[in-house]
């Protein structure tokens, strides 16, 4: 028997061999151990989503009067009275942010 | 009635909680998987104790699942990883068993007479080495390409390719095949 022979054989027999296999009841067991729900699985951000992120940022970065606006942010600490409004606002807007953040996790409303 | 495709099937397990279409494509795949874990474990019952531990984690990782992958080379390696885990686990009461199934078929395999025969055929591939007999499974049983069979192994195609060129080698030999029988004959 030369090798295409060969081949061929083993072609035949194996292919032969697979019969199918009744489900005899293995879906049904299967089903019976299911949870609930599959995992929702991390959304993954893309690779051009991260680059624009960090170009933009730098780019703000860059562009931004840094300086001035640390000395106007550090003047809300410094000036007490006045700014306590100020501070709760930025308090408020992070809780804000926070809890979407958040929530999206959970819902996955928005692919971030 | 319309049948669904497996990725329609997935979109409704995933997006909808609808088991029912998880049912579909297990009774859809369960055929071969488990044809193949019998073929990797030599052993009827723990080949289907895998197969469901196989259809478990994918469903929990359905949504993970890419579309444009092939389904049934993502539940092989599934497949794989979990008889895989299995044997570092179980490794001892696993090696004893093949070392149980070695010694039978070698007994009843010392006279390998008629070529073509599927006991032969079957006693020769039990005698074949773990990795080699899973190739021959994956591309002659369940007749798929030497790059799915790598990406289900986790391995280079090349090696999928020597490893099926020696299995068919010692199957031959082991089927004391004479290669100038034919040859005579004509």
């Amino acid at each position: 028997m030369n090798d295409q022979e060969f081949e061929l054989f083993l072609q035949r027999e194996l292919k032969a061999q697979n019969d199918y296999i009744e489900d005899d009841g293995f879906t049904a067991a299967l089903m019976a151990q299911l949870p609930a729900k599959p995992e929702r699985a991390k959304a993954k951000p893309n690779r051009l989503v991260i680059w624009s992120g960090i170009i933009s940022t730098a780019i703000v970065v860059a562009i931004l009067p840094i300086q001035s606006m640390l000395q106007g942010f550090a003047s809300i600490f410094t000036q007490p009275s006045a700014n306590w409004a100020t501070l709760l606002g930025l308090g408020l807007s992070m809780l804000a942010v926070s809890a979407l953040v958040v929530w999206n996790d959970r819902t996955r409303l928005f692919e971030l | 009635m319309i049948e669904l495709s497996d990725q329609q099937l997935i979109d409704l397990v995933v997006k909808a909680g609808n088991q029912r279409a998880f049912a579909v494509l297990v009774n859809r795949h369960q055929s071969g998987l488990r044809a193949s874990l019998r073929q990797w474990c030599q052993n009827d019952a723990l080949a289907d104790d895998l197969a469901q531990e196989t259809f478990l984690k994918a469903f929990r990782k359905l949504d993970s699942f890419q579309s444009n992958a092939k389904l049934s080379t993502w539940l092989y390696r599934i497949a794989y990883n979990t008889f895989l885990d299995y044997k570092k686990i179980k490794k001892n009461n696993f090696q004893d068993t093949f070392e149980d199934i070695d010694n039978v078929h070698s007994a009843a395999g010392s006279d390998l007479e008629h070529v073509g025969d599927s006991r032969d055929l079957d006693q020769a591939l039990a005698q074949l080495p773990e990795i080699q007999r899973q190739t021959i499974d994956l591309c002659y049983t369940q007749g798929m390409s030497h790059s799915e069979a790598a990406e289900i192994l986790q391995c280079p195609v090349g090696s999928v390719k020597s490893h099926v060129q020696r299995a068919k080698q010692k199957l031959k030999s082991l089927l004391a095949i004479p290669a100038t029988a034919q040859v005579a004959g004509e």
